[in-house]
């Protein structure tokens, strides 16, 4: 099984060769890079293009491993013995499958995404070793061994917020997101806008990396492109417009001290 | 020449196992159509685990399959490594090189250490920028690839971005229980409800919550100028990471008064900031560059009030206050770090790290640690 890239989605340098490494040694794929490249994107584009289910699993700071394998819902289990609904003998009624514990039971290869495995406590990756290595686990309520009949393939992003474990890294393939360059940004805002002119593309690029240049605690990225990009369009603005000061600057620069930088060193003075 | 660029990797410090290289090998002997280029992402994406490694990785690879088009750069690792060789006064790093020095002037070289480092430390600064060129030309394009470092900036040792910072912080933890009980506790809820013979009694205890209180204590000084973007970083960084966050600036150097906003028109007696030292940690941040009349007079100070008790006596005030502290030095670079004289008198004050990721990453660690004092030899 090879993943070829996707027509909506421009792939940088190696992506698709990492990519493929993963399916092929059955590893994890680790995504890092700026929020906003795309590395959640490319996990739907790979069960797209390779026609497979995609589970994804949205990590919180609040998430514990076991989530993802599965609940077991005491809580609901103590009430209906306390109220004398349903059958409480039946312990597998009360245990609810997460998205990895689904991913392992399913019948096919699946797509796993685990989104932002960095904003869960620090030991986080370390307590799915086990499970992501073997691709199996046990419930421990009833004894049922579960065991993935293909592995799936996992795609695992992070924004660097905590620092992974080592010996998570070592089993995932690495492959970093760096921000695309001009040329590249072009070709990705093609995708989404083919029939975009290409003065007011080249315009548009202009003001953004002017504005991404700047001493700026986020940067906008490419989703801040898009979404601006897609403003411009519906408003009709033309690409002279862009060369005074920059519409709807809110759309890229999500902070106010960003926006008033911005405005002080972008915006043509007043009068 | 594979193995080669394996121990070309394991030599720029890329811990590179059997396992690592065995799965290269396998997706190779997979690949529809194996090249150069599949083998440079698949050895990175397989070996490499952080993109500050990027570049150490490019280098390796450049060096292991680019021997033509490299002698800019090879020009360059030579005269660096002459000067490290200069600062290892046995004379064995120079002999590696070929180059024989008689002993009187490995004597003399030894005697005037501290200005051979110097020396060397600021050569090596100058010519980081003109000789490392990239190489013209190259046949594949992943050497191309390579040879263009573009993850240069992502190097550990270099960059310090709001991100980085906040990952480097992120050690800045102490979880204790914290607020009002208003998470439910299943374990003990159960016991209970089984205790009370079925009748549901739930239990609630107090969440865990970092109760890391800081002092940030930063120098506004002209020499600091700058450093100021990286400052407002790390302050920017620091924000709602730890419970109780207080920051204050002082110019060159504290004394009775320090001051609640970066303009200085907001005085704060000092004083005040030791009772924090209660319940606070105190990180500092300066170049510590100051004049030694700044640090040593009585009435050294050159702005403000003047003072009765030199500087380095409120520093030693600060010290002694505060249950642990750290001081963090933007002047990059650990040869550097102590090379004034009043750097190293703060340095034996506090502990003293640059203000790198590395640096930022053992100040932390020193604060969890228990961030007792100063006098110990900075990054070494």
């Amino acid at each position: 099984m090879q993943f070829q890239g996707h027509n909506a989605y421009i792939a940088g340098p190696g992506l698709i060769d990492d990519v493929n490494a993963a399916l092929l040694l059955g590893r994890p794929l680790l995504l890092k890079g700026e929020p906003g490249t795309g590395k959640t994107v490319l996990a739907a584009r790979i069960a797209e293009s390779l026609g497979m289910p995609l589970y994804e699993w949205n990590v919180k700071s609040t998430s514990k491993a076991q989530d993802g394998l599965y609940v077991y819902d005491t809580v609901q289990r103590l009430n209906d013995a306390r109220f004398g609904e349903g059958d409480v003998r039946d312990i597998r009624r009360y245990i609810r499958m997460g998205p990895l514990g689904l991913a392992l039971q399913s019948e096919q290869r699946v797509v796993l995404l685990i989104d932002e495995i960095d904003k869960a406590d620090l030991e986080f990756p370390n307590d799915l070793l086990y499970e992501l290595d073997r691709m199996r686990f046990r419930v421990t309520e009833t004894g049922d061994e579960i065991e993935a009949r293909v592995r799936p393939m996992v795609v695992v992003t992070s924004n660097s917020e905590k620092e992974l474990p080592d010996a998570f890294l070592r089993r995932c393939v690495f492959h970093f997101l760096a921000f695309p360059d001009r040329d590249a940004m072009a070709r990705i805002v093609r995708v989404h806008f083919p029939d975009l002119a290409e003065a007011m593309l080249t315009a548009a690029l202009e003001r953004f990396y002017a504005v991404r240049e700047m001493n700026l605690r986020k940067k906008p990225a490419t989703s801040e492109l898009i979404d601006w990009l897609r403003i411009l369009m519906h408003k009709g603005i033309e690409p002279g417009d862009l060369h005074g000061g920059i519409p709807n600057l809110g759309a890229l620069l999500k902070t106010s001290p960003d926006l008033e930088l911005a405005l002080r060193q972008l915006q043509p003075p007043a009068g | 020449m594979f193995l080669g660029f394996f121990f070309a990797l394991r030599g720029r410090g890329i811990a590179v196992g059997p396992t690592e290289w065995l799965g290269v090998c396998e997706v190779l002997r997979h690949h529809p159509r194996p090249s150069l280029d599949v083998l440079y992402s698949t050895a990175r994406a397989l070996c490499v685990k952080h993109e500050t490694l990027y570049d150490r990785y490019d280098e390796a690879f450049a060096d292991a399959f680019g021997d033509a088009g490299l002698a800019p750069a090879r020009a360059a690792t030579d005269t660096e490594r002459f000067l490290q060789g200069l600062t290892d006064f046995s004379g064995d790093s120079l002999r590696a090189l070929g180059i024989e020095l008689p002993p009187e002037l490995l004597a003399m070289l030894y005697e005037h250490r501290d200005a051979v480092l110097r020396m060397v430390a600021e050569a090596e600064r100058d010519i980081e920028g003109p000789i490392r060129t990239e190489g013209e030309g190259g046949r594949e394009s992943a050497l191309l690839v390579a040879r263009k470092r573009r993850f240069r900036n992502y190097r550990s040792d270099v960059v310090l971005d709001t991100r980085s910072l906040r990952v480097a912080l992120g050690r800045l933890r102490r979880m204790l229980p914290d607020g009002p009980a208003d998470e439910l506790d299943l374990e003990a809820t159960i016991r209970e409800t089984s205790r009370n013979g079925g009748e549901i009694d739930l239990v609630f205890r107090r969440p865990k919550r970092n109760r890391v209180r800081l002092v940030l204590l930063m120098d506004a000084g002209g020499t600091m100028t700058p450093h100021a973007t990286l400052v407002n970083r790390l302050f920017s960084a620091v924000a709602g990471q730890v419970r109780d966050l207080r920051a204050y600036y002082f110019h060159n150097c504290p004394y009775q008064q320090v001051y609640a906003d970066i303009e200085r028109r907001v005085p704060v007696e000092t004083e005040e900031l030791l009772r924090l030292g209660e319940d606070h940690w105190l990180v500092a941040v300066g170049d510590a560059h100051m004049n030694p009349r700044e640090l040593l007079w009585p009435k050294g100070a050159i702005e403000g009030p003047a003072n009765a008790d030199p500087g380095v006596i409120w520093l030693q005030r600060l010290q002694t206050a505060f249950s642990r502290s750290v001081w963090l030095n933007p002047v990059l670079g650990a040869e550097r770090l102590l090379s004034g004289q009043s750097a190293q008198i703060v340095g034996n004050i506090f502990a003293m790290y640059p203000l790198s990721l590395d640096g930022l990453d053992q100040a932390m660690r020193h604060l969890t640690q228990g961030g007792r004092p100063g006098r110990r030899a900075s990054a070494a």
